[in-house]
């Protein structure tokens, strides 16, 4: 039953997430076009004299305003993604689909977990995007002589090369807390709008939203404090753990605080559901 | 207990000492009930006297705040709910999925679906099963949940006000479509507040007033002792 | 099938008056299957049960008859039909009369009106 269920969310979360998707990496083509566009335009507008010269400088204030937009509709690629997954979470649990989902012949933890799952895949499938759509532009539109910047994938391999040698463990471990805390970030978010609409009848996603940041103040509160004392105590013993150690506290943290916020959300399911 | 057990002597659905509140008020109060499998029975009652919450109760979706209720002589649980087949007031299909996918989902989810019984239904109301719900007028997007409730091989059929705010054809339908499809040794548990255009179709009657039952009857008892018709006595006993 | 329910009396005995009368016009042929009581119920908007029963009376009476497995049917025998037909008709002479005589008319003063224009509407029609 779980596999259906995942089937189902999977493809009512693509619905939406694989057009913003596709619109982000035709906004990242244009971006790469605009930055190669921008290159040839500055050589014009170098030339002493001429009036494409002036034209073209003209031109530029607009490409260079192009490429910052579509930067910037990039980076807030995944939070529209996540916007996305919370929304269906919402629409399929707590309007009125909710009373189809919850009388299907399924425990509610599994109706939870395939949220979960499909809402951490969407997100972690965006991830990939923005970086393989960043390397993209930085690969095709960061060489002005070149189409391809050969010296700037060569420096990067370079710097990773020597970050993976020397500090590989560390690299490895501040990744894995990277995803916990991911992981963590949707189970909050879920949390949140279960509550939202467990205890507000009327404006349930004003509640969601304050009960999101509650939770938020009290968690980074403990994470700070918790890891603040123990990193104190780690560096005091040694240096370079305080980095590892840090990492690890933080993952340690997002894991629990995941399946705390799961456990909790279930039992609301279960116990203290009352649609519409 | 088993609740895949054939025996007819457990009941479909046992409700005892079945309290529910929200806050201080309760809306169901102490309800005993013991519904036997093959019939037809309305839960009867003005708005307000506690219908839809015993519905939710026995579909799964709230819990009792006290006393318990119990599907097959089971607390609702995801078992329970694949013997229940529920009709909810409102649309629950998502706008954006389209007449077949609907079709999909009921035979993914639901053992006891049968999509071609389905199928047939709704190619005889001339449903396109292409298109999107929300192309679909209110009526027919109702017809279409009732299609697909009738079309599993339920235990328990839940409908809560079927035919309330329909037009008088449509009743004719749905009422038509409720008798030629619930699986025999069923039970269909209709509320409703519309009692004269129902009444030919019921075994038994519960009536339901501030969240208790103050009748229960077969719909031919009720006439011979009352000499009048399960209306009739509706109006009576509920006289303001 | 046409249904005719309302609230004077038991709702069998109705749905069997309706079943009967259509047997004995023809509209459900000698001898020929009678459709299930799920499709008569749902036909007619009642209970299965209640139909079941309104088609027990009319085997009572000899007019519906179950073969094994293979359903119900109408019975072919032409005395059952002719039964019924004249018990019907006996049923709505009765009913005249009582009408009748509540309007001030004997039994033989109706019986005569009603030749005397059957007569004339005979005579128009030709």
């Amino acid at each position: 039953m779980l596999g259906k269920l995942l089937k189902h969310d999977m493809r009512a979360q693509m619905r939406v997430i694989l057009p913003v998707t596709i619109c982000v990496m035709i906004s990242a083509i244009l971006c790469t076009g605009a930055l190669r566009l921008a290159f040839v335009l500055s050589d014009i507008a170098a030339e002493p004299e001429g009036f494409a010269a002036v034209l073209s400088t003209i031109f530029m204030s607009w490409v260079v305003l192009f490429v910052i937009l579509n930067v910037f509709i990039l980076l807030v690629y995944p939070t529209i993604a996540l916007i996305s997954i919370v929304v269906h979470f919402y629409r399929n649990l707590y309007t009125d689909e909710g009373y189809l989902t919850f009388t299907l012949p399924v425990k509610t933890r599994s109706i939870l977990t395939s949220k979960f799952i499909s809402g951490m895949i969407w997100q972690l499938v965006s991830y990939v995007v923005l970086i393989a759509l960043g390397a993209f532009i930085l690969i095709f539109g960061t060489s002005p002589e070149h189409i391809v910047n050969l010296s700037g994938i060569r420096s990067f391999f370079d710097v990773v090369g020597m970050i993976l040698g020397e500090y590989g463990w560390l690299a490895f471990t501040y990744l894995i807390s990277l995803l916990a805390g991911s992981f963590y970030g949707i189970a909050a978010l879920y949390l949140a709008v279960t509550i939202g609409c467990v205890v507000a009848k009327k404006h349930r996603v004003l509640a969601s939203i304050g009960v999101y940041y509650v939770i938020n103040m009290i968690m980074s509160t403990m994470m700070s404090v918790v890891s603040f004392i123990i990193v104190a105590v780690a560096t005091a013993m040694n240096e370079s753990a305080a980095l590892y150690v840090s990492s690890i506290v933080s993952a340690a943290f997002s894991i629990v605080f995941t399946v705390a916020a799961l456990l909790i959300t279930v039992y609301m399911m279960k116990n203290k559901l009352n649609l519409s | 207990m088993n609740a895949y057990n054939e025996s007819a002597s457990i009941p479909i659905l046992t409700a005892n000492m079945l309290t529910k509140s929200y806050g201080s008020a309760p809306v169901l109060n102490c309800v005993n009930l013991t519904l036997p499998a093959g019939r037809i029975i309305g839960l009867l009652g003005p708005n307000g006297s506690g219908k839809t919450t015993l519905i939710k109760l026995a579909a799964g979706l709230l819990t009792p705040t006290s006393g318990e209720i119990l599907v097959c002589g089971r607390a609702p649980d995801e078992v329970t709910r694949g013997l229940v087949s529920y009709l909810p007031e409102r649309t629950y299909l998502s706008p954006s999925m389209r007449v077949s996918e609907t079709l999909d989902y009921f035979a993914d989810f639901y053992a006891d679906f049968d999509r071609v019984r389905a199928v047939d239904m709704m190619s005889r109301l001339g449903i396109d099963d292409s298109v999107r719900l929300r192309t679909l007028s209110k009526g027919t997007k109702e017809k279409l949940q009732l299609i697909l409730v009738m079309s599993r091989n339920a235990r328990l059929y839940l409908l809560d006000e079927p035919i309330g705010g329909v037009d008088p054809a449509a009743r004719e339908y749905i009422l038509s479509t409720i008798i030629s499809n619930y699986a025999s040794d069923s039970t269909v548990l209709i509320s409703t507040h519309l009692i004269s255009d129902i009444e030919a179709v019921l075994d038994e009657f519960l009536f339901l007033r501030n969240g208790g039952i103050v009748m229960q009857s077969t719909v031919d008892d009720a006439r011979e002792r009352y000499g009048m018709s399960v209306d009739a006595l509706f109006r009576e006993v509920y006289r303001c | 099938m046409d249904w005719h329910i309302d609230g004077s009396e038991a709702l069998y005995l109705q749905l069997a008056a309706d079943l009967r009368h259509a047997i004995i016009c023809g509209a459900l042929a000698a001898g020929s299957r009678i459709p299930s009581v799920r499709e008569l119920a749902s036909d007619a908007r009642v209970n299965p049960n209640t139909m079941q029963r309104a088609l027990s009376e009319l085997e009572r009476e000899g007019l519906v008859i179950t073969h094994g497995t293979s359903g119900k049917f109408v019975t072919d025998e032409s005395g059952a039909l002719d039964g019924a037909r004249q018990r019907e008709l006996l049923s709505l002479a009765l009913d005249f009369k009582s009408r009748a005589e509540a309007l001030g008319f004997t039994v033989g003063e109706a019986a005569e009106y009603v030749l005397r224009h059957a007569a004339a509407e005979r005579t128009e029609q030709i």
